[in-house]
């Protein structure tokens, strides 16, 4: 498995070696612009590209045959390609963790801990729950076609902040609780990703087991 | 001989095609080219023994060990190469080697650069720059450098030109000369399989239609050829398939020296295994009438 997670970081070096003077970019306008919450949304949604990137990769090398042909077991592979997005998830964290560190330092006007404590939460549960939505799709209809079912998950959130602002106010649910429960809901939010992980790379991995090549 | 590969009845429906009832076994120490026309079946049997597709029936047997229970055992011992390069473009094979030091046991980095030398191969470049004879050649690296003890070469010299394909060819003939590892090989370039082969498997429309020793197969069969007016006395159970031009017929035969006797007055060739692959395949059709 490590083999496998190994290819995947050679194979996205490219993207990566691009990737980073765009975040270094991105980090320096949104500290340029009092708001770090941007640089952050854009490095969460960069890293859980990646790889949906490396899978493209894959399908263009035809990877896959070979990958099968390894003695690793198709279970594996698939939980390398999982493994790959949490790594860099938590590479994404600690990127954002340094850039606010030395925001913190500097002494940005308007920065809040707290305030980026959220947006990282925020973000890396974002890009969790789009990634273990995406990644089955794409190991049951392919990159290509899942491209599309990408831009669907996006504007999902967007759509229902649309359909939201529509309703009139009585039936705007109350979201008060949430700031008074704070912990509580950050622990349930963490379980529940953990247990749409798990049931997404288990689908992922059904589908990939019974998939010819 | 012990028999290191096994297929036993092996299925496979497609829409449009069918692997049927495929049977045939490689021995130990052996090379097999695995002949047959373009979507013969020759890419989907080899899937099939490698589990790469799901069969819908029959028994395929890698090292007297069954290929699904004992996947990951099997495939420790087993060198894979495709018709096209499967790394990424992006890769250099430096990072191919360190991959694979990670996959295989017993990989081994220095039997895998004394090959990248062997072939001439740069190991810092990436794979798109390199022509589809090197990447070949870098594929057979891969797949030789963990001592693996049957090789799976799909198409491995289709588009060389004919010095990598003899350096290739040379490599396989080198891996099986200690009498413990075995080659099967499927290709259409059937003068690659008369140089290398000992046992020729012949794959057609999903069906296999002859696995023999090469040596017997060549002194088998004979392609009798006479006149056109010859053709008549000639007994058509005798014709395993045949072709007529302007100056006469040529006819597959088998049993090449008791039909020298039968048909004094007609010349009895030897067969080459273009020849036998291209009227048995036809013979299926023009024979029927």
């Amino acid at each position: 498995m490590r083999g496998l997670i190994l290819k995947d970081f050679y194979s996205i070096g490219k993207s990566g070696r691009v990737l980073l003077p765009m975040i270094l970019f991105f980090f320096i306008m949104s500290f340029a612009a009092g708001n770090t919450s941007f640089a952050t949304g854009f490095v969460m949604v960069m890293m859980m590209l990646l790889p949906i990137t490396s899978m493209s990769y894959d399908a263009a090398s035809k990877w896959d045959i070979y990958a099968v042909s390894l003695p690793i077991g198709r279970t594996k592979i698939v939980l390398a390609k999982y493994l790959f997005l949490l790594i860099l998830m938590v590479l994404a964290v600690l990127l954002i963790t340094v850039y606010s560190l030395i925001v913190w330092a500097i002494g940005m006007k308007g920065f809040s801990v707290e305030d980026t404590k959220l947006t990282v939460l925020l973000c890396t549960g974002g890009g969790l729950f789009v990634s273990t939505i995406l990644l089955p799709l794409v190991y049951k209809f392919g990159v290509e076609k899942s491209r599309y079912m990408m831009f669907g998950i996006f504007m999902l959130p967007y759509l229902l902040v649309i359909i939201g602002k529509q309703l009139p106010l009585s039936f705007h649910p109350d979201f008060s609780w949430i700031v008074t429960h704070q912990g509580l809901v950050v622990f349930l939010v963490i379980l529940a990703l953990a247990a749409l992980f798990m049931l997404s790379l288990a689908l992922s991995a059904s589908f990939y087991r019974k998939k010819d090549f | 001989m012990e028999n290191i590969l096994e297929l036993k009845n092996v299925c496979k429906t497609y829409k449009d095609f069918r692997l049927d009832n495929v049977s045939f076994e490689l021995p130990k120490g052996t090379i097999m080219g695995f002949v047959g026309e373009n979507g013969a079946g020759k890419t989907t049997t080899l899937k099939a023994i490698l589990n790469v597709i799901h069969c819908n029936s029959g028994v395929v047997t890698v090292f007297g060990c069954d290929h699904i229970k004992e996947e990951q055992r099997i495939k420790e011992d087993l060198g894979v190469v495709f018709d096209e390069s499967n790394f990424s473009e992006a890769l250099n094979a430096r990072e191919i080697g360190q991959i694979l030091q990670h996959v295989y046991k017993r990989f081994d980095k220095k039997v895998f650069y004394t090959y990248l030398k062997k072939f001439d191969l740069p190991d810092n470049k990436k794979i798109k720059s390199f022509s589809r004879g090197m990447k070949m050649k870098l594929s057979a690296a891969a797949a030789m450098s963990h001592d693996a003890k049957l090789l799976i070469l799909d198409e491995p010299t289709s588009g060389l030109d004919p010095i990598a394909r003899h350096e290739i060819l040379d490599m396989f003939l080198e891996y099986i000369e200690d009498g413990e590892h075995s080659i099967l090989f499927s290709s259409h370039i059937t003068g690659d399989l008369e140089k290398i082969c000992d046992y020729i498997t012949f794959i057609h429309k999903g069906k296999i239609l002859l696995s023999e020793e090469k040596d017997l197969l060549l002194e088998h069969y004979g392609m009798l050829k006479g006149g056109k007016e010859e053709f008549s006395v000639v007994d058509k159970s005798d014709v395993l398939g045949y072709s007529m031009n302007h100056f006469g017929f040529s006819a597959l035969i088998k049993d090449r020296e008791t039909k020298k006797s039968k048909y004094p007055s007609m010349v009895i060739d030897k067969a080459s295994i273009e020849d036998i692959m291209v009227f048995l395949a036809e013979g299926e059709e023009v024979c029927v009438d």
